[in-house]
């Protein structure tokens, strides 16, 4: 099944595009339980022309073509209060299992603290695996999260921006 | 008077029998290792001797010798080949049953995936639809008996819901039968939708109501599935990868209301 050759892959006459997409939130996202919470997404971008080749549905990236693909999420973590250090930890979670070593932490430490914390990984992804943002915290009580800013006159900073790039 | 009649048995006979085979294989070691050479040491060589005169005068000459051993050589040759090729052609009948077999069972492998798959999704529906039912009894008056009928839908959630679990379980048990003949990328396929399922289950939210969560990717991810198992070809033994036009439309779209269709 492993077409991996792109002129095996030009299938029913059309080109084969790789897929791509950027995700973003422009909603603020606090951690209210323990658990492990999956971080949810609400806008792609339109980028190509309308041209979507990896889908969304709440926190779950769908992926439409097998291949290989470089997932980076950057999200914008934050705090409501409290001026103790807490982490706050993000990782990947494909079809919901864990990905091995693709966990961050991002150390808060006050409210005015703000903080983009980096998550890159390369993953094998079939066509209809889901792919998550899932997040947990050292406390509840902080109101730490993900949040989204809109600050004046510039373009809303979204909570979290995740793009998905096809490699192979 | 009976006249027995006797029948001279083909060598491919004789072949055949394993004893006749090894008597014949150490008749050659041993008349091919001590018979040219007691022959050579019968009796001095005559002056008159020829190159092919063999007699009480004549010894065995070298050119003899040389053609003796070259015939018992090709003796030889011919008979190892034979075995070689006898049990070249029991190899081959092993490898053509074994291959027939790995291909009856890939052929069942990829057709009972399929089947479960559908079962997988018929079944969800079904949960979905016992849960729109449930949702429905959820704020009815007592005189309507909400609680009799919330338990009757809650019992058939719960039979659905271990209906799946067994889909899921049988789907599971061919993985691990079929999954030195299946494609590695079809098992891990087949195996991220188990797990996607598996972790699914029907949850109560605060005001009562019964929900199942990420139903359209279950079904969307199951439905992929389908379309990947439709394309196995008995001829080729294999899967064909499915690109979608990335033009078209999302098959993540939100369906129609089914709490309005269960009303009706």
């Amino acid at each position: 099944m492993a077409l991996r050759d792109d002129n095996e892959r030009n299938l029913g006459g059309r080109d084969y595009k790789k897929a791509f997409g950027q995700f973003t939130s422009n909603k603020t996202q606090r951690i209210t339980t323990l658990k492990p919470v999956e971080v949810l997404l609400d806008a792609q971008a339109d980028a190509g022309g309308g041209v979507h080749t990896i889908d969304f549905n709440k926190g779950d990236i769908i992926i439409k073509q097998s291949g290989m693909y470089l997932i980076i999420a950057g999200p914008q973590l934050g705090k409501v209060r409290g001026a103790t250090p807490r982490w706050i930890d993000l990782w990947l979670r494909v079809n919901n299992i864990d990905v091995p070593n693709s966990n961050i932490r991002a150390v808060i430490i006050d409210p005015q603290e703000k903080t983009v914390a980096i998550m890159n990984s390369v993953l094998p992804l079939n066509r209809g695996d889901t792919l998550n943002i899932v997040m947990a915290a050292e406390t509840i009580e902080e109101g730490m999260g993900l949040e989204a800013i809109a600050p004046d006159g510039e373009p809303t900073i979204p909570s979290i921006i995740i793009t998905v790039v096809q490699l192979d | 008077m009976v006249v027995h009649k006797l029948t001279l048995m083909p060598i491919w006979e004789w072949c055949k029998k394993p004893n006749i085979v090894a008597a014949v294989i150490v008749a050659g070691f041993v008349s091919g290792t001590f018979f040219p050479h007691l022959v050579s040491g019968s009796a001095p060589d005559a002056p008159t001797c020829g190159r092919f005169d063999y007699n009480r005068n004549c010894d065995l000459s070298p050119t003899l010798f040389l053609l003796v051993d070259v015939v018992i050589g090709i003796l030889l040759a011919i008979f190892f080949h034979y075995l070689s090729k006898r049990n070249q052609i029991r190899l081959d009948r092993i490898i053509e049953s074994q291959e027939a077999l790995r291909s009856r069972r890939m052929d069942y492998a990829a057709r009972h995936l399929k089947d479960l798959f559908h079962l997988t999704l018929f079944t969800m529906s079904v949960t979905k639809r016992s849960i729109a039912h449930y949702n429905l009894t959820v704020g009815l008056t007592d005189d309507e008996k909400p609680r009799w009928m919330q338990s009757v839908t809650l019992s058939e959630l719960r039979r659905d819901e271990a209906k799946l679990g067994r889909v899921l379980q049988s789907v599971r048990s061919i993985l691990t039968a079929a999954n030195d003949v299946l494609d590695p990328d079809v098992v891990s396929r087949v195996e991220g939708v188990c797990n996607y399922l598996g972790e699914i289950s029907v949850e109560q939210q605060a005001d009562g109501t019964m929900e199942f969560p990420k139903y359209d990717v279950c079904r969307m991810k199951v439905s992929y599935l389908i379309e990947l198992l439709q394309t196995y070809s008995r001829e080729t033994r294999s899967f064909k990868d499915i690109v979608d036009d990335p033009y078209g439309t999302s098959p993540v779209a939100s369906e129609s209301d089914l709490t309005e269709e269960v009303k009706q």
